[in-house]
């Protein structure tokens, strides 16, 4: 399922195999996904601004189930080779770029999640408004 | 079916959550989520009936946590998850004891779906042999199998009683026909080796050359037609309880490997050199007499005492008096149940007919005899006409034992006491000898 409200760079539809299409609860798996990418992006882009490669694998190897079920497609590959980069002796400064982008997109994702899906990230809010 | 209880061992929020959500659908399943190794282990006293367990956790690795587990309750299936696929990490956990492993990819939910449903399954398998083997128990209860009030099968309720709250070994001696496999399964079933398995051999019924073969296993390849592993009956009875029948049969050489086997609690397959643990119980049966068999060379002396354990001598009917008319009864009840025939009595002369007799073949005849007479009468009656006896003639073989002529007259007036509830009085004057003589050998304990 992708929003009808304008262009999405995700999928959910594995998400609501997974889970089943009650709003809430996709709601609910929404808001974790969005605090838990946001950690894991701002710790890879730390582990790779202290030249620690090993650390920035090991982050991207975490993240990258949480991209494949939410379908950003234009990740799939980027995320993959950011995981490999530790056995393919990739320094971090190479590295550097491909994580700043990868950080770029996953913030436009966040923020058409965000549009889509209205206080995903702090559901209390929803019964205020 | 209680609830099957979950664990999902997962740091990945999302991922964890997911699995979660998507397990509960089943209302069965109980399901609980732990982000770290320690919580887990530390919950394992929920007793999970499955764990799906991520490989890399932020405090402990996957294989370490599994191991724990498997130390812990090595029973509950591990199924481990992870984000990147690794064919020796794999084949290592597996080896470790894993149940499955899997990577993270849009398969896992089907997958851990149908190691549910195929761990379920199992487990209602296990439930429902774990009511069987109960059932069998209750089938074996003794009171229930071995009838009788006479004071000689008295004293055998109270022997099966105390071998039941031990391991100690023991040896049932009786005629044939006296129900000494019975005995042996009313031991295990009413002990607490109750639902490990009870295996009977016949030693006499094995072939010499195959016995070492059947009781202790063989390797494959280790003789002609050994084209397989083949596990004995010690293994096969292990936890439980074995019995051998027939055990004065066995010929001298099996009797040293049997000796060694009691005395070391382990054995080696034939053809193979790594030793077996066991820990079976042991019940022997014998219709000879094998402290005469030791005298004649015929058995080792020092399996004999390893053997001897309880002694349980089973009573020949004629010697347990009224006991054959209350099993006359019984087996003629079962009878007409199992066959759907209305209930019939025995008549006075039936019952009086069936006193006189000596019942060489013992319980077994007796049966046989009265399913016969089940079948004869066409009446709710069964009366001496349908009784009849096949055996052998009674007194011949009473005389073919070569006893002396004291052993002879004990043998008699024991067989009168039994039938007369120890009537003293009455013995002497159906036998026309003097009470005296009847106390006198009482009081040498000859009877």
């Amino acid at each position: 399922m992708s929003s009808d409200q304008g262009n999405t760079s995700y999928n959910l539809s594995k998400l609501i195999d997974y889970v089943g299409d009650n709003p809430d609860t996709i709601r609910e798996m929404i808001g974790i996904f969005i605090q838990s990418a946001r950690e894991l992006c701002t710790q890879m882009i730390e582990a790779c601004a202290n030249g620690d490669v090993g650390l920035v694998s090991k982050t991207a190897h975490k993240l990258k189930p949480s991209l494949d079920i939410f379908g950003i497609e234009s990740l799939a590959q980027p995320i993959r080779q950011i995981e490999a980069a530790k056995d393919n002796s990739i320094e971090c400064q190479t590295l550097y770029p491909e994580i700043m982008r990868l950080h770029q997109q996953m913030a436009v994702v966040m923020q058409q999640l965000n549009r889509d899906y209205p206080w995903a990230e702090n559901p209390d809010l929803s019964t205020m408004a | 079916m209680e609830s099957f209880r979950i664990f999902v061992v997962e740091d990945d929020p999302l991922y964890g959550e997911m699995l979660k959500h998507h397990l509960s659908l089943n209302p069965d399943n109980e399901v609980h989520l732990f982000k770290t190794g320690q919580e887990c282990l530390k919950n394992l006293f929920r007793a999970p009936s499955l764990v799906s367990l991520d490989y890399s956790l932020p405090d402990m690795s996957g294989l370490e946590v599994m191991k724990q587990i498997k130390k812990e309750s090595p029973d509950t299936p591990v199924v481990i998850v992870s984000g990147q696929e690794d064919i020796s990490t794999a084949v290592a956990l597996l080896r470790e004891g894993a149940y499955d492993y899997f990577v993270k990819d849009e398969d896992v939910k089907d997958r851990l779906w149908n190691i549910i449903k195929k761990i379920r399954e199992n487990l209602l398998l296990k439930s429902e042999i774990s009511l069987l083997k109960d059932e069998i128990g209750r089938k074996y209860e003794f009171r229930n199998v071995i009838k009788g009030t006479s004071p000689a099968i008295r004293q055998i309720f109270s022997l099966i009683e105390k071998a039941t709250k031990t391991n100690i070994t023991v040896s049932v001696t009786g005629e044939t026909g006296t129900g000494k496999e019975l005995v042996a399964k009313a031991i295990h079933y009413n002990s607490a080796r109750a639902k490990k398995p009870f295996v009977a051999v016949n030693v006499s019924a094995i072939p010499r050359d195959l016995i070492e073969s059947e009781m202790f296993g063989h390797e494959k390849g280790s003789f002609t037609g050994a084209i397989t592993r083949k596990t004995g009956k010690f293994e096969q009875a292990h936890g439980g309880s074995i019995f051998l029948d027939e055990i004065g049969e066995m010929d001298l050489h099996m009797q040293s490997k049997l000796l060694r086997v009691i005395q070391e609690r382990e054995l080696s397959r034939v053809g193979g050199n790594d030793t077996i643990k066991i820990d079976v119980r042991l019940i022997v049966a014998t219709n000879r007499n094998l402290a005469e068999e030791v005298q004649k060379g015929n058995f080792r002396e020092d399996l004999y005492y390893r053997l001897l354990g309880l002694p349980i001598e089973l009573p020949p009917l004629r010697y347990r008096g009224n006991d054959i008319i209350i099993l006359a009864k019984y087996f003629v009840d079962e009878f007409c149940i199992e066959n759907r025939m209305p209930r019939l009595s025995i008549t006075e002369a039936g019952q009086s007919k069936l006193m006189q007799y000596s019942f060489p073949g013992n319980v077994r005849e007796l049966k046989a005899v009265m399913e016969l007479a089940a079948v004869l009468t066409d009446s709710d009656h069964i009366d001496e006409q349908h009784i009849s006896f096949n055996s052998t003639n009674a007194s011949t073989n009473f005389l073919l034992e070569e006893n002396t002529l004291e052993g002879y007259t004990t043998k008699i007036i024991r067989f009168y006491l039994e039938k007369y509830d120890h009537n003293v009085v009455l013995v002497a004057k159906k036998l026309d000898i003097g009470k005296s003589t009847i106390y006198r050998m009482m009081k040498e304990n000859k009877l």
